[in-house]
């Protein structure tokens, strides 16, 4: 159990590192990738430890997405439950480089369920400053003022995200927030390129007509 | 000279979408200089592309959510993941690249009962008819058999027989030649009963047995041999089936005459086995590929139906 622990710490803090708005580089993506593929192949071969160790390696990363996509953290935890139980079933259909934007891609379908499912009964749009789960990251050279305000804009921007639609929102979070270019957005969503961008451009003039007032307040 | 005056008064005629997609760098070239445009000379274009940079820029800002749990899989949850010997087996084939296999399993099918149905047909059977009809005529005419006499089966004759009567019939008076003396020379084995053969269909074995006067008169009026054969010759009573074929030779050749007549029957039978097997065999193929086709639509239909996960798509 303990060594549960310190793994989930170790990952968690990679994940964290990895999750927010870093467009990460050739080179680190080919190291990922490399990393896991070996642990894949032990996953395929039956090592439900090598599996975990890549839940724990994108279990941040993954909810995170999610729950920006379904604006509830039950449910983005339900997706996120779902896609790796997905992910554990099927991970011998593994095929391509990237075993992340697999993982997107059915994480996405899962939240594309929710939100289908949830269509007709629209769920509470701002929970995630309601639960005192949420934390942005802190770091030393942030201080308490700082810190304030960045948690008042992470806020307005939610708030203005909930209120765009679906698609758009899962695109500018895929974009802007996770870092994926347009092709690989296009891959996850099933949709061609030039739709990917029109969601984003799209998506963005909505957030601004949407935020009003509340836009001066993301300035410095 | 190219006026410079501000636009604002127009901005609600402005592209919005373009100054967007200008702003973060996606405008495409032949658009750009006109965005460009719009941002210089329109104040309202300007702020808008100002803020879809801020917008861009403070989203990619957006804090790590903490997930609620942790989302490792334990040793019991795998177990029953994973399912039992049957749900490994068949997991695979609900695969989304297995849809393929439906429509070629479907038409592979539909071409395998098509085989097995034409093997099946009359139309088969026909073939297979005329390659029997091949022996009854050979002995048939050989012996006059009353199968085919002119008086007794008109309608197996076929509309051949409504033809004009063969002159060596119409020669002997209308009186069917099938003397008595010729009629029990027939024997069971020698003439067996089943439908005539069309003259016109096996000329070449009626011509290695005949002479060609026979075969003219054949062709002239088929579906007659016994009362030819008894015209043409008188009849003589003959011991055994293998002298008969004796009897139509002709008499300057009476020695050769009994030898080829085996040996025709026996090509008549090769030939009628022939086509037969070929049906048959057209008919286990075409049963073979329905029976896989089916056994495929099968086990991806229960796969589908049972294993497949709708997350992976």
């Amino acid at each position: 159990m303990e060594e549960i622990v310190r793994t989930s710490v170790a990952t968690d803090s990679e994940g964290a590192d990895q999750t927010p708005g870093q467009r990460s580089t050739e080179a680190t993506a080919d190291a990922r990738n490399a990393r896991d593929r070996v642990l894949v192949e032990r996953a395929i071969a039956g090592d439900l430890g090598a599996f975990n160790e890549l839940v724990g390696l994108y279990q941040n990363y993954l909810f995170s997405l999610v729950v920006r996509v379904v604006n509830d953290r039950d449910s983005a935890a339900d997706a996120v439950q779902e896609a790796f139980f997905s992910c554990y079933k099927n991970i011998g259909r593994f095929r391509g480089d990237s075993f992340r934007s697999w993982l997107t891609r059915i994480a996405l379908n899962a939240a594309t369920d929710i939100l289908r499912y949830r269509k007709r009964r629209p769920a509470d749009p701002y929970p995630e400053w309601d639960d005192d789960g949420w934390q942005p990251p802190t770091g030393e050279e942030t201080s308490p003022e700082r810190e304030a305000i960045r948690r008042n804009t992470a806020e307005i921007l939610s708030r203005a995200l909930a209120q765009i639609t679906a698609d758009q929102r899962a695109a500018i979070v895929l974009y802007d927030v996770e870092g994926y270019d347009y092709q690989e957005i296009a891959d996850m969503t099933h949709v061609s390129l030039g739709t990917v961008k029109s969601r984003i451009h799209r998506g963005r003039l909505a957030l601004r007509d949407v935020m009003g007032a509340d836009l001066e307040l993301l300035r410095d | 000279m190219e006026s410079r005056e501000p636009l604002n008064h127009d901005h609600d005629r402005h592209d919005r979408l373009l100054v967007t997609r200008f702003a973060v760098g996606d405008a495409y070239p032949a658009e750009v200089e006109r965005a460009k445009e719009l941002v210089e000379r329109c104040a309202e274009c300007a702020a808008l592309a100002a803020d879809i940079r801020l917008i861009a820029a403070r989203t990619a800002d957006l804090p790590v959510v903490r997930r609620p749990r942790d989302f490792r899989i334990t040793a019991p949850q795998a177990e029953q993941l994973r399912g039992s010997w049957l749900a490994r087996l068949l997991r695979p084939f609900s695969a989304p690249g297995w849809g393929v296999a439906r429509p070629l399993a479907s038409a592979a099918l539909v071409v395998g009962l098509s085989l097995a149905v034409i093997g099946a047909l009359p139309l088969g059977a026909a073939s297979s008819g005329a390659a029997d009809t091949l022996t009854v005529p050979a002995t048939a005419q050989l012996a006059g058999a009353p199968a085919v006499a002119p008086n007794q089966q008109p309608s197996q004759v076929g509309n051949q027989t409504k033809a004009s009567p063969p002159a060596d019939f119409e020669a002997t008076g209308g009186v069917s030649p099938a003397t008595p003396a010729s009629a029990p020379a027939i024997g069971p084995e020698t003439a067996p009963s089943g439908p005539t053969r069309p003259a016109s269909s096996t000329p070449a074995s009626d011509s290695s047995v005949e002479s060609p006067a026979h075969v003219k008169q054949d062709t002239a009026a088929p579906a007659t041999p016994g009362p030819i054969a008894a015209a043409t010759v008188p009849a003589p009573p003959l011991p055994a089936p293998t002298q008969e074929i004796g009897v139509i030779a002709p008499p300057a050749a009476p020695s050769v005459a009994p030898q080829p007549a085996p040996a025709t029957n026996q090509q008549t039978v090769t030939a009628a086995a022939a086509p037969a097997s070929d049906r048959t065999l057209l008919e286990e193929i075409g049963i073979g590929l329905a029976l896989i086709a089916l056994a495929v639509l099968l086990i991806a239909w229960v796969a589908r139906r049972r294993y497949s996960d709708p997350l992976i798509r």
